[in-house]
């Protein structure tokens, strides 16, 4: 397993390799997540507000 | 009267045309996007890690290739979505091309600064050397920049979306120039980077057995692009159609 993570002595090399491309797309995917929340509250509090002066 | 003729495809371009429509047909899709993306990117990093050999002359650095080559080629590849959603967004004013060409920025961006991370470190080892200012590298260094100027040519112009995303469109197809001298930067110009590998029309020159881990990977990061770009494009409909009805009846139904 230790021989596994060497990877050759090119641990270094690969492993961040590796490490850029998944933080990458954790980044992202999250970020998308957080700003689908946003968006949709946005747009619920927008909804809300139009409601509330319509009843005015 | 005229004879309606209806033809699917027609059908589904104008169906994909409208912001509901297109909203509500992606919807479908998300999931199975990002469940396959899972599935290929476990089998690819098992094949690629593990079941791979050592290359002869690179050692365990070849391992690099399953993380580097996906993305490069996604990097041109959603820059050639923008360019033609560009072109639709500029001749036709699409909006829904428009939501896939800025859908499409952060997700190419992210890809291209992995094709120049990754090939930094694959290049430190084998070729002794962080960067070099040679054609291949600089190009898709440009390419990064246009993704950037994109984005930021949408942000300059946020009070009027639809000005901004032309706008933006217009960036895109400029920038079309742009791929193939990254693709054929490596033969135009003497290059410390390789030639071309992997080739579909051609014979590849490489053994089934590295080549099969590089292609889950490939497929991989295409499934991944169309979930991002979707879920986006998606978001901006959604920000873009805020005083629309459909969206009122979505958010308020709160489906996802």
């Amino acid at each position: 397993m230790s021989e596994f993570f060497n990877m050759g002595g090119y641990a270094f090399y690969v492993w961040s390799s590796f490490g850029v491309f998944f933080v990458a797309m954790f980044i992202d995917f999250f970020g998308l997540r957080s700003k689908e929340k946003t968006v949709k509250r946005q747009i619920k509090s927008l909804l809300k507000r139009k409601k509330n002066s319509q009843e005015l | 009267m005229k004879k309606q003729r209806t033809n699917a495809i027609v059908t589904l371009y104008h169906k994909l045309g409208s912001p509901p429509s297109f909203y509500r047909i992606s919807g479908y899709f998300l999931k199975w996007l990002l469940l396959i993306t899972i599935i290929l990117t476990g089998i690819g990093l098992y094949d690629g890690l593990f079941l791979a050999p050592v290359d002869y002359q690179q050692g365990d650095t070849v391992r690099i290739m399953y993380v580097h080559v996906p993305a490069a080629w996604m990097s041109m590849f959603i820059y050639a979505i923008m360019g033609i959603c560009g072109l639709i967004a500029i001749i036709w004013r699409m909006k829904v091309a428009e939501a896939v060409l800025l859908a499409s920025a952060p997700i190419g961006a992210w890809f291209t600064f992995i094709a120049l991370a990754t090939g930094s470190l694959w290049g430190k080892p084998m070729w002794g050397t962080w960067w070099e200012w040679d054609a291949r590298m600089t190009s898709e260094l440009i390419l990064l920049f246009l993704y950037i100027g994109i984005m930021a040519t949408y942000t300059a112009f946020s009070e009027d979306s639809r000005k901004a995303a032309r706008m933006a469109a217009l960036v895109a197809v400029v920038g079309l120039v742009n791929l193939p001298i990254i693709h054929f930067s490596v033969k135009w110009w003497s290059s410390i980077h390789q030639g071309t590998t992997v080739s579909i029309m051609g014979e590849s020159k490489i053994t089934w057995d590295l080549l099969r881990p590089l292609l889950y990977m490939a497929f991989a990061t295409k499934f991944y692009y169309g979930y991002s770009m979707l879920k986006r494009a998606r978001l901006y409909l959604l920000e873009t159609e805020s005083q629309k009805k459909w969206v009122q009846t979505v958010i308020s139904e709160n489906k996802s």
